[in-house]
């Protein structure tokens, strides 16, 4: 009996070990493509001041720039917590949009900007500033 | 159910009752009630805990299902391994924590159950008593917390007690197998009468909820219990057919209400300052919580019978997020935090699915580990099926949850109302077939 239940505590064990070890992993593989696209968005905006800067988006959680291509004024758009981290991208060039976030864990965004220059742009395209 | 040891046979059930009840407060559109219920849910799940122990001390014989607490334990044991990888640790430990509690209370009732599961049974249907009572005497003194007035697409509905009309509906239609299989099964008149009075209500709160997951969910229920207490084709047939008329009575009379075209568009917020010229406010012309699937111009979203809350592009996006983790998911309890309702015919915090809720918290492996606990129950209640048996009606519980699981998300969210009578309903199953 005693053998029985160290077997099968050994098996919970090492059942338990994998799961940790597979949802560690999971969860880095889907950080890190969250990452890429983020970078790449934020490549593809080049400076935040660019002169196709079309707009912006307040949020509670986070404040938006948006960029135009074609004639689409939110073609591209990059999110920023008050930290300065780009916690998400949205790529709206063709008829698919393409989301890349991590406002889920925002801890995890490695893509930073001026926060401060953000909000200057911000208030340049607010009326009321 | 004359209580044979007082108080120890009246108070499990009373506190059942009581828990549903308070649990139905912390999830009321009535703000005050909601503020006071809120917290209390919690100390009400621990009373329970403590109430089931010294119920299970009691019993005469203990029934333990090796198969269905192995199975509950693997998932519980996921939920609380997955804070190792979660997006939010704490967040999940504290979720998974509450199940725990629910899972332990609901070990605790079945432990001491046998004999007597018909006593549980009695309190999950007074609760929902409860709740529908409290529900009315919203409509009488705050009835506009009571009824979702009518927009331009959506006709009123009743909501009760509840914070939309879909939050006491589940409730009720998880308890409407129990209230029909008290009335069909309890030895005194008065008490056949009063489950079928407590089933009226039920039905009753259901239809003018328009609630149709779980209008599904009830009629389900109905029918497994009509196919656990037929002794004959005949009188199987009778009620199956009364279940059926039933539903298409309720059905029917959920399409009466119209939808008001001169009910004054929702108030959004103080409005947002405009921008300079040459550029735009994005959240203005393209809301980032509503840009996918905006209807063409002129296109109205008339609410029919068979028309979805916009919940199947939801389900297919976080089908699609839950692929980027899919063998162990976000981790327990982050349902809310990592789906993001991005569609304008969708409004939720949840994609309204339990079982995509379930893969986006704990990937494949949670689905499986769920699956095989409701395989577990099933397999305890079919071998040793017996006709009239209360495992009819815990089996009913069950499966009507598994049906409304299909549209809202709940089965493992503790505060949920739906949540409390579906756990003690599956593990009361083998007690009650004993």
């Amino acid at each position: 009996m005693n053998r029985r239940i160290v077997i099968a505590g050994a098996i919970v064990a090492v059942v338990a070990v994998a799961l940790v070890l597979v949802g560690r992993w999971e969860g880095r593989r889907d950080v890190s493509s969250q990452r890429r696209g983020i970078e790449k968005m934020r490549r593809l905006v080049g400076p935040l001041d660019a002169p196709s800067l079309a707009g912006f988006r307040v949020l509670p959680q986070f404040d938006c720039l948006t960029y135009g291509r074609s004639g689409n004024p939110v073609a591209l758009e990059l999110c920023v917590d008050s930290e300065g981290r780009v916690v998400q991208a949205i790529d709206r060039r063709g008829v698919h949009r393409h989301f890349w976030s991590l406002t889920y864990q925002p801890s995890a965004a490695t893509t930073r900007v001026d926060r401060a220059e953000v909000q200057r742009l911000i208030d340049r395209m607010r009326a009321d500033s | 159910l004359r209580p044979r040891r007082f108080p120890d046979d009246s108070l499990l059930p009373a506190t059942v009752a009581l828990t549903l009840f308070v649990f139905a407060c912390g999830s009321s559109g009535v703000a005050e009630v909601a503020r006071a219920g809120r917290p209390l849910r919690w100390a009400m799940l621990l009373l329970l805990v403590v109430v089931a122990a010294r119920w299970a001390s009691g019993a005469e014989q203990r029934v333990f299902s090796r198969r269905v607490v192995a199975a509950a334990a693997c998932f519980v044991g996921l939920a609380v391994l997955s804070a190792a990888w979660s997006v939010a640790p704490r967040l999940t430990l504290e979720r998974a924590a509450t199940l725990v509690a629910l899972a332990v209370a609901a070990v605790l009732v079945a432990a001491g159950a046998q004999g007597r599961s018909e006593r549980v049974l009695a309190g999950l249907v007074g609760g929902g008593v409860l709740v529908g009572l409290a529900g009315l005497l919203v409509l009488l003194v705050r009835h506009h917390d009571a009824v979702q007035a009518a927009t331009a697409q959506l006709p009123a509905r009743y909501q009760g007690l509840g914070q939309n009309p879909d939050t006491v509906s589940l409730q009720l239609a998880l308890l409407v197998a129990p209230a029909l299989w008290l009335g069909l099964r309890a030895a005194s008149c008065g008490w056949r009468l009063a489950a079928l009075a407590a089933l009226a209500l039920f039905t009753g709160s259901i239809v003018a909820s328009g609630s149709h997951g779980a209008t599904a969910g009830a009629a389900v229920g109905a029918a497994v219990v009509a196919v656990g207490v037929a002794r004959s084709p005949l009188r199987l047939a009778a009620l199956l057919g009364a279940v059926v008329v039933s539903v298409g009575a309720g059905a029917w009379i959920e399409t009466l209400p119209s939808p008001n075209p001169q009910a004054a568009p929702v108030k959004a917020g103080p409005a947002a300052p405009p921008s300079r010229p040459g550029y735009i406010d994005a959240e203005v012309n393209f809301p980032l919580g509503g840009e996918l699937g905006i209807p063409l111009p002129g296109g109205l979203h008339n609410r029919q019978l068979f028309t979805s809350s916009g919940r199947s592009q939801a389900w297919g996006g976080a089908i699609r997020q839950a692929e980027r983790r899919p063998v162990v998911g976000y981790g327990f309890g982050t349902e809310a935090r990592v789906f993001v309702d991005r569609w304008s015919t969708f409004t939720s915090s949840l994609p309204e699915e339990s079982y995509i809720g379930i893969a986006l918290q704990l990937g494949a492996v949670g689905l499986i580990f769920f699956l095989l606990f409701v395989l577990a129950v099933f397999s305890e209640a079919l071998p040793s099926f017996r006709i009239g048996s209360p495992a009819t009606a815990c089996a009913a519980v069950v499966a009507a949850g598994l049906v409304i699981g299909l549209v809202q998300s709940y089965i493992y969210s503790v505060g949920n109302v739906g949540a409390v009578p579906w756990w003690l309903a599956a593990f009361l199953v083998p007690a009650a077939a004993a």
